[in-house]
């Protein structure tokens, strides 16, 4: 690729629809002294219809960089721009869609009063209101417990809930905040279709998550912040990739013919590091485990492999 | 009741012009208002710019500050109704999850309680009863709405719930507006249920009636035919009256009117007993005990109605083609007791049978005079000194104030009992078509007493009315003046003037062709002094109604209520909730005391002006600055401060102060003002000027409230 077309975006690359340029934040406590500084000079840009993962531990800037993109902070200096407008005009909101880390919500409203009036927020007409709060109760699931007021919901009713208020103006932008914190694996694994179904309808995500194993499941690009400053970015699966080692998987091979393998490999100058059966991940293990028991139910005859 | 300041009519009161008795508010609220939003404009850009450059820096203080500035136009205006409404709907919902009905039940049990003990012996229970529900609901609401309001936005904040309001396009102008919508309907709610049962506590609690018992009446005879019974009703409610029935004067509960080109007499309206006998409204009168009727002789017939109590008089009657005798018992008409607590009540017919000595037993109707809206009609008054001296012998003109008694509350002028001195108030807009009965006058008057003389009796004052252009007079009539009660004078239509001549008052040239007149009021006793202020003696024009009164005293509350609400709600943007509500209590107090600052601003800012007023107005000592100079120098109020450089410079500090102050105050809520309750309990007609006139403060006050709280919660980080 040469230098210029690096440079200049080709026609067909997508628009950015996020984008901070050289972004920090300083916190400082009623005197003016600084506290903490928990962003510097962050340069991202999330680009339309991906989905994007910003990781780090704790304290390194994820929930700041996504609440500065939502105008809940103001940014100490440079710029934080959504669909191409200053993330404190408010305007902007009418197509972002927003999940907080724990589910803010007025607990003495249900679930069908809670989505009307974040429908009325977005000035939808009363039919549409009713219309698409149907539809999100119950792609989320929760048409039993509609008019159950929140107070009554599990973590993982709220969090369900939470989603359908982010999603009921059909958002182009959804940022999700842990989305699949306080969620069972079979709520995480929904939640994460749920995603990749967003992007197949052409949306953008942009989520926060320590929980690495979801964010490598679903994200096409991450950013992985630490104490306030950008330490990686790219695409998940070239920085995953590990470029020196070859994997090579096969069905059914006897042993002799793994060490004739492993000999032509040593012949050829390379080293074989490790032969070995993959393991399924659990989240796998479980959701099969569960599949199989809503189709038969009763007792399950398992195998401690341990003892075998 | 005491009005300092005549209420002006609206439009002067807003763009300013016509006399003003302290000279001070000559330019109207309108441009008061736009002074203070400028100062206050200006101060708070300053004061923004200030914040923001000390948290990030000059350039970008001055970006952040041309960027609120640049979005608060669309914010501010571009409001959309449907998500207020949404937002309106959430405050109400989180309004009565903090269960603020249970202020109605506090009103509910207060009100129980003191039905039992409620000024039993009071002379105006009626006063007292809605003073009392008026003041019980005012600061029942004042801290259910501070309450309600203070806490909400700083809890949201706190709990992070307003994390998925704000981040959906919602503009802080809106949730804003939202919260002061909604807490303010709530209490509108909580409001009208306080004031339907206020309405129906006071009507039944003073509601009572008397009877007059026939022992109990004294004969009153003229050669031996009784003329008149006197005597005490039955005790009711604390109380009695007195009461006289003259022994003739009773009719059928008929009205007769003659028909045109003498087609006889009809009878136009039946009540009552006459209703119950048969009469119908359309008859035509024939005979009445069996004379025959001259026709068009109105007079006469009504005359010949006329009888004692416990009678029956024999009207013939033709409807359509039959005629028919009924018999129609005699009753009482327009006949009442002598008012005693405020009200008196109107004698109903007998309800008992005459007795040998033709006294009967009469019951009693409902209170009148308790539940009124006078609508008074002032005019304006001036003084004419002891010597009865013309300030200006070329005009006629007299001083503006009569003697100082030396009471330090100067509100009230005093006339010498026995000299020339008069009170003289000229009315103005008297017409034959609005007044075609002759003109009711109320009289209040105040009596000071230099000796103490008897002490029970009334002290005697004279009143004339007077053509100011030509000085053609009526006889002068003697009044007896007593304190605290108001005097119901009328001036009748046929007036003798001074030439003896029965005249009539308009026709007769007492009241001039543009339709003014004087009243021209003296104390008779010698060594006595009547006191007298413009609004002491008013021409009742008409009453209004009581209930609708009764609404806009609650209205005047309301506008309160909303306006405590909306100073909460604003508070609450920038402060935690126990604070806001401190702050809010405070700015109610500071408001009730508005009048008291206003007036220490005059007095720092205008002290020429203020010297010519009254010493009750002028506040002595000078602004903080220089009465802390005066405390650590131990120098009274009133003394002059040495001439010096330290005197100027403390001066100009408190001038500067003040001006400030006298602005900002401008925009402060004077809830003093707010004296609907005052009109209302004391029987007057709310007038709709005032009305007006609190209603644009209030939409003024709430402007500020709505534009400063909207760049506090622009400027305001919602996380963190």
């Amino acid at each position: 690729m040469s230098e210029q077309t690096q440079n200049e975006p080709a026609a067909s690359a997508p628009r950015p629809v996020i984008e901070t340029r050289n972004l920090s934040k300083v916190f400082r406590d009623f005197w003016g002294r600084q506290k903490v500084r928990a962003l510097k000079a962050l340069d991202l840009q999330v680009r339309e219809g991906e989905i994007f993962g910003l990781l780090g531990p704790n304290g390194s800037g994820k929930s700041t960089t996504i609440k500065i993109l939502l105008g809940l902070l103001f940014p100490t200096s440079g710029e934080a721009l959504v669909f191409g407008r200053e993330a404190t005009d408010v305007a902007k909101n009418r197509r972002i869609g927003y999940l907080p880390e724990e589910s803010y919500l007025y607990r003495f409203l249900n679930a069908n009063e809670t989505l009307d009036f974040y429908g009325r927020l977005f000035n939808m007409p009363a039919k549409e209101r009713r219309e698409r709060s149907r539809q999100l109760i119950e792609m989320v699931g929760l048409a039993s417990a509609a008019r159950r007021p929140l107070k009554e919901y599990s973590k993982g009713m709220a969090r369900r809930i939470g989603l359908a208020q982010a999603l009921i103006n059909d958002p182009d932008l959804i940022l999700l905040d842990e989305p699949t914190s306080g969620l069972d694996p079979i709520g995480t694994r929904q939640m994460k279709d749920l995603i990749l179904k967003l992007k197949e309808d052409g949306k953008t995500v942009v989520l926060c998550s320590h929980l690495l194993a979801d964010v490598q499941d679903v994200c096409d690009r991450i950013a992985i912040l630490y104490q306030g400053e950008l330490k990686e970015l790219g695409r998940v699966e070239s920085l995953l990739k590990q470029q020196d080692i070859t994997q090579i998987q096969s069905t059914k091979l006897s042993e002799s013919a793994l060490e004739e393998i492993c000999q032509v490999i040593r012949e050829k100058g390379a080293e074989v590091l490790a032969t070995d059966s993959p393991k399924t991940t659990l989240e796998d293990l479980f959701l099969t485990i569960v599949k199989e028991s809503q189709s038969r139910p009763g007792k399950r005859v398992y195998a401690d492999k341990d003892e075998r | 009741m005491i009005i300092e300041k005549p209420v002006p009519p609206i439009w002067q009161w807003l763009f300013g012009g016509g006399a003003t008795s302290n000279g001070l508010q000559g330019d109207g609220a309108l441009w008061e208002f736009f002074q203070a939003t400028w100062v206050l404009g200006l101060l708070g850009l300053a004061i923004g710019l200030l914040i923001t450059i000390f948290r990030y820096g000059p350039s970008r203080g001055w970006q952040n500050l041309l960027r609120v500035l640049a979005q608060a136009p669309r914010d501010l205006l571009g409001i959309s109704p449907r998500r207020i409404l949404g937002l309106t709907y959430l405050a109400m919902r989180e309004a009565f999850r903090r269960r603020v009905w249970v202020a109605l039940l506090l009103f509910f049990a207060l009100l129980m309680f003191a039905g039992w003990n409620l000024a039993p012996q009071s002379d105006q229970p009626g006063v007292i009863y809605l003073n009392f529900v008026l003041t019980a609901t005012t600061f029942i609401m004042l801290p259910v709405a501070i309450f309600t309001s203070a806490f909400s936005l700083p809890q949201d904040i706190k709990n992070h719930t307003i994390y998925t309001v704000v981040t959906k396009p919602v503009r802080p102008s809106e949730i804003l507006l939202g919260r002061i919508i909604g807490f303010s309907l709530v209490s509108t709610l909580l409001l009208l249920i306080m004031g339907v049962t206020s309405y129906i506590f006071v009507a039944r609690g003073l509601n009572h009636s008397h009877a007059l018992i026939a022992k109990d009446l004294i004969r009153e005879t003229v050669r031996g035919a009784p003329v008149r019974y006197e005597g005490n009703t039955t005790r009711s409610d604390h109380h009695r009256h007195h009461g006289q029935i003259e022994a003739d004067e009773f009719f059928p509960e008929i009205e007769l009117q003659a028909l045109p080109n003498d087609g006889g007499i009809t009878i136009s309206k039946t009540a009552g007993s006459a209703t119950a006998s048969g009469l119908k409204e359309g008859d035509l009168l024939e005979a009445i005990d069996g004379v025959s009727l001259v026709a068009g002789k109105l007079d006469e017939a009504i005359l010949s109605l006329q009888g004692k109590a416990g009678t029956k008089v024999a009207l013939t009657v033709r409807r359509g083609d039959e005629s028919l005798i009924v018999d129609v018992p005699r009753t009482i008409l327009e006949t009442f007791t002598e008012p005693n607590r405020g009200h008196k009540h109107r004698v109903l017919a007998h309800h008992s049978g005459a007795s040998d000595s033709g006294k009967v037993d009469y019951a009693l109707g409902e209170p009148e005079g308790l539940f009124v809206a006078r609508v008074p009609k002032y005019g304006r008054l001036r003084f004419r000194d002891s010597k009865g001296d013309a300030k200006n012998e070329a005009t006629w003109e007299f001083t503006e104030k009569g003697t100082n008694i030396g009471k330090v509350f100067t509100y009230r002028s005093y006339i010498r009992g026995n000299t020339l001195a008069a009170a003289i108030w000229t009315f103005d807009g008297l017409t034959p078509e609005n007044y075609p009965d002759g003109i009711d006058l109320d009289v209040n008057i105040r009596v000071y007493r230099s000796h103490i003389g008897k002490i029970d009796a009334p002290v005697a004052g004279s009143f004339f009315v007077r053509n100011p252009d030509t000085g053609a007079s009526s006889q002068e009539r003697i009044f007896s003046g007593k304190d605290f009660t108001i005097d119901q004078m009328k001036i009748p239509r046929k007036v003798w003037n001074t030439q003896d001549e029965l005249v009539d008052l308009f026709d007769g040239g007492l009241v001039t062709e543009d339709g003014r007149f004087e009243v021209w009021v003296s104390c008779v006793d010698p060594g006595q002094y009547f006191g007298m202020a413009e609004a002491d003696v008013y021409i009742r024009a008409r009453d209004a109604s009581y209930t609708a009164n009764f609404i806009k005293g609650f209205l005047g509350i309301e506008l309160q209520i909303i306006l405590v609400t909306a100073l909460a709600v604003f508070f609450s943007t920038f402060l935690s909730g126990p604070v806001a509500m401190l702050i809010s209590f405070t700015a109610i107090v500071l408001g009730f005391n508005k009048g008291f600052l206003t007036r220490l601003s005059q007095s720092v800012l205008n002290p020429e002006s203020i010297r010519q007023m009254d010493a009750y107005e002028r506040i002595y000592g000078g602004g903080p600055f220089e009465s802390f100079y005066r405390i650590i120098t131990q120098r009274n109020l009133t003394s002059e401060l040495d001439a010096g450089m330290f005197r100027d410079v403390v001066k100009n500090i408190d001038h500067s102060l003040m001006y400030v102050v006298n602005k900002i105050l401008s925009l402060l809520p004077n809830f003093e003002q707010f004296v609907e309750v005052k009109y209302l309990s004391y029987g007057y007609n709310i007038p709709a000027d005032m009305l007006w006139q609190h209603f644009f403060a209030f939409l003024a006050f709430l402007f500020a409230v709505y534009v400063i709280g909207y760049f506090v919660l622009k400027s305001r980080e919602m996380a963190g």
